[in-house]
């Protein structure tokens, strides 16, 4: 139809500022998956692929975002404001002749994310627009092809697809455990897809490790000179959080020898992913490998309501332990889990009068008072920082992220945003840290050692990865410009630990 | 309506598979809306639409326990929102609208898809100014693929499936049959794009009268240029099919004017001993609106026993300095028009198809062009309507309202069983409840109107001097 054709190049200048991007591919070698199920690569923690510096490589939609987070409104068109009546098609913007269709396409679907964003939830809103507005996205997205942004796009429609669908009930109440619950990802993933999953993105990624390494080298320090040292792990998942600490305590120089390590691993009713199931294999592995070590160490569970709050008078504390609470709430943890529970945790923890508190967790963008489409762009916003940053890793391994995505990335994306839609309109939610810091507890510094370590681990993947450190207690680690997990250390206000 | 499914052109990535939208025409596609929960106005249907719906069991459509208090629905509210925005000028809404009616709109698609096409070409015609160089492409267009046998399938397709134009040829035969009874030398002036299409129903009942038949002279008056070219041909074939009638029969056309007031005795071939009839057949619309009185004492002129006028029952004329108030009203309009295409064609159907584009075409015309141009640039394709009231008040300066008979309001009531559920015939305007027999003093009601699921559509009227 003439029409479109009109339309296109009608829209196209308006945006020909847009410059594009060429990010010339490397050729990595090929990482080595385990196949094996079970066995992690416990002493394997540096990553298998040689990463070569990506030369020129500009992040896809960070300019993008920028640009459009950096306006006052959340209008995708500015115009500059005519004197003309009519807005003429014969204007003489220079057509950007390099716009390459993908970014005007990943343009596009932003574009309409926000829309049916807008549609849900806008001060005019239309759950029959949003409708229409998301059949349509549909057509023009994949979770498996295309780009980083086509990929992420056919996520964040799903996301909002459930919220438009659960979101005439009772509020998303069925939300709240069950995690998202659409339709492919209903099926629980098949645990070696999990597994698998789970060593791409420890080898495609700092994101695994940054917030292990941080919490460790935090406990390694605070329990420099205890012989029993206890841990409460919010979600213990595969464990290997806990395989470099024994190891790191086993081969400590010079000081006292490898205390006596207890953790406590909280487990979840039978419903959702983690089924306890798991959480006691993750214990009988540990145990099988502080043997080899020769790290004293015995495991326990505690397990969780069935609402999963949890009763601190559930666990089991010993006299002179030093009692260490670890919160880990990034990828690849679901920690789309109610905030009930994890505030349930950490209050508890603060009952308990911890030597630390190690809390990891996804930093967001500044909102403001964007609501819930501010809040869903710096969602979209922070996620493209993600993918961007795995294809930096992997950029010819599309499947293999498409696996990462499908399996961590995606859970997260719809929990995300099922999680601000329903506090929409309420007030600012904090992050855990600022929560951790609001109820009493004590910042306590992170270390020089700590921080050099953190480089040198984002050192080994790529140069895109940054690492700040926004607060004595807090580093937290981005890609490019945008910032994406934060690590905080905190001690109750009876001990101090410096 | 048959539900096909297709799957993205990336392949089958969801459990439920939508359908893509191809511009270039090459799938008709159907959206799967599923609008079980819509607030049921009284002028849109669900039945036929949402029971093939929910057949199809496809998840991803929400059924919505909180549809939208309006119950309007989506691209009204967009298409009305933008044209706020236009009349306001302002300038990033405008994009920001039009990029996303753009998005969503589809000729392909459902209702709302196609209303969005059609009505988001006219808004970003107004934007741009660019409505008359719009509306001559697409008539030039149309043209070109315009051809005896497709015109001639259209009318009658519609014919079938609708009663939208049968009424008032139904009507008008009726009127005219009656006001003509008794003369001899019977002349029709025929001012309409109905291909004649209206007039052997006459013939054959001017044949079957008891007295002796009349001679019929039938002088066509065609005004849009689509039309001109298939004439030939349609003289032809009515006389032969008069001469099957046993109808002594003359066949004139008048073609090439701009403006009908030009029209005159003598142009039209009118003789002393005939007795006159002026059919006018959604003519009035089309000429200029500071023509129309002039016009009507032109068919005063011309010695007329009866003049039976067929409009469509919608106002772009008062509001036509208001671009929203008619727009509004254009939206009102064809809303109700496409609604009924889609309950009465097929699904694939490529007549409705074509209907569908000659109103995208009057879209554009009413909603993006300047009245102002109309003498040099478009001759008589004017396209505002007006409501029978309004041409009500401007015959009785010239008429007195004639009113059908109690026979004739049969006919057309038998003529309105013969198509779907819907359908009624109310004699006066504005009235709730369908049928109304209140036909006692038909002199002073000055017409019919063809109803569909209760909202007026057409108006048929017939006046004497």
């Amino acid at each position: 139809m003439a029409m479109a054709m009109d339309f296109d190049d009608f829209l196209h200048l308006e945006f020909s500022g847009y410059s594009s991007t060429t990010t010339t591919a490397t050729t990595p070698t090929t990482p080595t998956t385990s196949d094996d199920g079970h066995a992690c690569n416990w002493n394997d923690w540096s990553p298998v692929v040689d990463w070569e510096a990506l030369s020129g490589g500009q992040d896809d939609f960070h300019d993008l975002f920028d640009s459009m987070m950096d306006d006052s409104g959340l209008n995708p068109a500015r115009v500059d404001n005519e004197t003309s009546n009519s807005v003429s098609t014969d204007t003489t913007m220079a057509v950007d002749e390099e716009t390459n269709g993908d970014d005007f396409k990943g343009l596009r679907l932003v574009h309409l994310l926000m829309a049916a964003a807008e549609a849900l939830t806008g001060v005019n809103k239309s759950r029959e627009l949003a409708r229409v507005i998301l059949v349509r996205l549909k057509e023009l997205v994949s979770p498996n092809d295309g780009t980083n942004m086509e990929r992420l796009a056919a996520y964040f429609t799903d996301a909002l697809q459930g919220l438009l669908e659960g979101a005439g009930g009772a509020h998303g109440k069925h939300l709240i455990t069950n995690g998202p619950y659409h339709h492919h990802h209903r099926d629980e993933h098949h645990q070696n897809d999990v597994l698998a999953a789970f060593q791409l993105l420890q080898d495609m990624s700092p994101y695994v490790k940054f917030g292990h390494f941080t919490a460790n080298q935090a406990i390694l320090e605070a329990v420099a000179n205890d012989r029993r040292v206890h841990i409460v792990d919010y979600d213990i998942m595969e464990g290997i959080q806990w395989a470099s600490l024994m190891q790191a305590l086993v081969s400590r120089k010079d000081g006292p020898p490898a205390p006596h390590l207890r953790i406590t691993a909280l487990s979840r009713g039978g419903s959702g992913r983690r089924s306890i199931g798991t959480v006691q294999e993750t214990g009988r592995r540990l145990v099988a490998f502080a043997a080899s070590i020769g790290q004293p160490f015995s495991f326990h569970q505690c397990r969780l309501d069935s609402d999963e709050t949890f009763r601190p008078s559930a666990l089991k504390l010993v006299r002179g332990e030093a009692l260490i609470v670890n919160c880990m709430l990034h990828l690849p943890h679901f920690s789309y889990r109610a905030p009930n529970s994890i505030s349930s945790f950490l209050s508890a923890a603060k009952t308990l009068n911890p030597r630390l508190v190690t809390l990891v967790e996804e930093e967001t963008g500044p909102i403001g008072d964007g609501g819930f489409v501010g809040h869903f762009m710096d969602s979209l916003h922070h996620y493209s920082a993600v993918y961007d940053s795995l294809e930096a890793g992997f950029p010819m391994q599309s499947r293999a992220r498409a696996l990462v995505e499908r399996v961590f990335l995606g859970p997260r994306i719809s929990g995300s945003l099922a999680r601000i839609y329903r506090n929409r309109g309420g007030e600012e939610c904090c992050s855990w840290g600022e929560w951790l810091g609001g109820v009493g507890f004590k910042a306590v510094n992170i270390s020089f050692a700590n921080h050099c370590q953190a480089k040198l681990l984002l050192g080994l993947f790529n140069d895109g990865y940054r690492v700040e450190e926004l607060a004595n207690n807090r580093l937290v680690l981005g890609w490019k410009s945008r910032r994406l997990l934060s690590a905080c250390v905190w001690t109750s206000s009876s001990d101090s630990d410096s | 309506m048959d539900i096909t499914l297709f799957t993205s052109p990336k392949g089958p990535q969801f459990s439920h598979t939508f359908f893509s939208t191809n511009n270039n025409g090459d799938h008709i596609v159907l959206d799967m809306n599923n609008n079980n929960n819509q607030q049921p106005q009284h002028s849109h249907t669900s039945t036929s639409r949402s029971s093939a719906d929910s057949a199809g069991g496809v998840v991803g459509c929400a059924v919505e326990p909180y549809g939208d208090a309006t119950g309007n629905k989506w691209a009204s509210k967009l298409l009305k929102e933008c044209a706020r925005a236009i009349s306001d000028k302002d300038s990033s809404k405008i994009h920001h609208l039009l990029w996303m009616l753009n998005e969503l709109a589809s000729p392909y698609g459902d209702c709302d898809q196609k209303l969005a096409s059609y009505f988001l070409q006219a808004l970003f015609c107004k934007a741009t100014e660019s409505g008359q160089r719009c509306y001559k492409t697409l008539t030039s267009v149309a043209e070109k693929s315009n051809s005896f046998d497709s015109a001639r399938k259209l009318i009658l397709k519609f014919q079938e499936v609708s009663p939208w134009t049968t009424f008032g040829h139904v009507a008008s035969n009726g009127a005219i049959l009656e006001a003509l009874e008794g003369e001899t030398k019977l002349h029709i002036i025929d001012i309409s794009d109905t291909l004649c299409t209206q007039w052997p129903t006459l013939l054959e009942a001017l044949a079957t009268r008891n007295d002796e038949t009349p001679h019929l002279k039938l002088t066509v008056v065609v005004t849009a240029s689509i039309v001109r070219s298939v004439m030939k041909e349609i003289g032809q074939r009515m006389e032969k099919f008069a001469r099957l009638m046993g109808v002594p029969f003359e066949f004139n056309v008048i073609s090439g004017l701009n403006h009908i007031g030009e029209l005159t005795k003598e142009t039209l071939g009118v003789k002393d001993d005939e007795a006159i009839a002026v059919n006018c057949i959604g003519a009035m619309r089309r000429v200029a609106i500071d023509e129309r009185e002039s016009v009507i004492q032109m068919f005063h002129s011309l010695g007329a026993k009866i003049v039976t006028i067929v409009e469509e029952e919608a106002d772009f004329t008062s509001s036509r300095y208001d671009f929203v108030k008619c727009f509004e009203e254009c939206l009102r309009y064809y809303t109700l028009y496409f609604e009924m295409l889609e309950e009465s064609f097929s699904a694939t159907s490529n007549e409705r198809l074509m209907l569908e584009r000659e109103c995208s075409r009057s879209i554009v015309r009413v909603l993006a062009c300047e009245e102002d141009d109309d003498h040099e640039n478009y001759g008589e394709k004017c396209e505002r309507r007006e409501r029978g009231r309004q041409w009500s008040e401007k015959f009785k300066a010239n008429f007195l309202p004639s009113g059908f008979s109690d026979d004739v309001v049969d006919d057309v009531k038998a003529l309105l069983k013969r198509y779907k559920a819907g359908w009624a015939l109310v004699t006066l305007p504005q009235q709730q409840g369908g049928d109304n027999n209140n036909t006692n003093n038909h002199h002073e009601n000055s017409g019919i109107y063809l109803t569909w699921k209760e909202e007026p559509v057409v108006w048929a009227s017939a006046w004497k001097p």
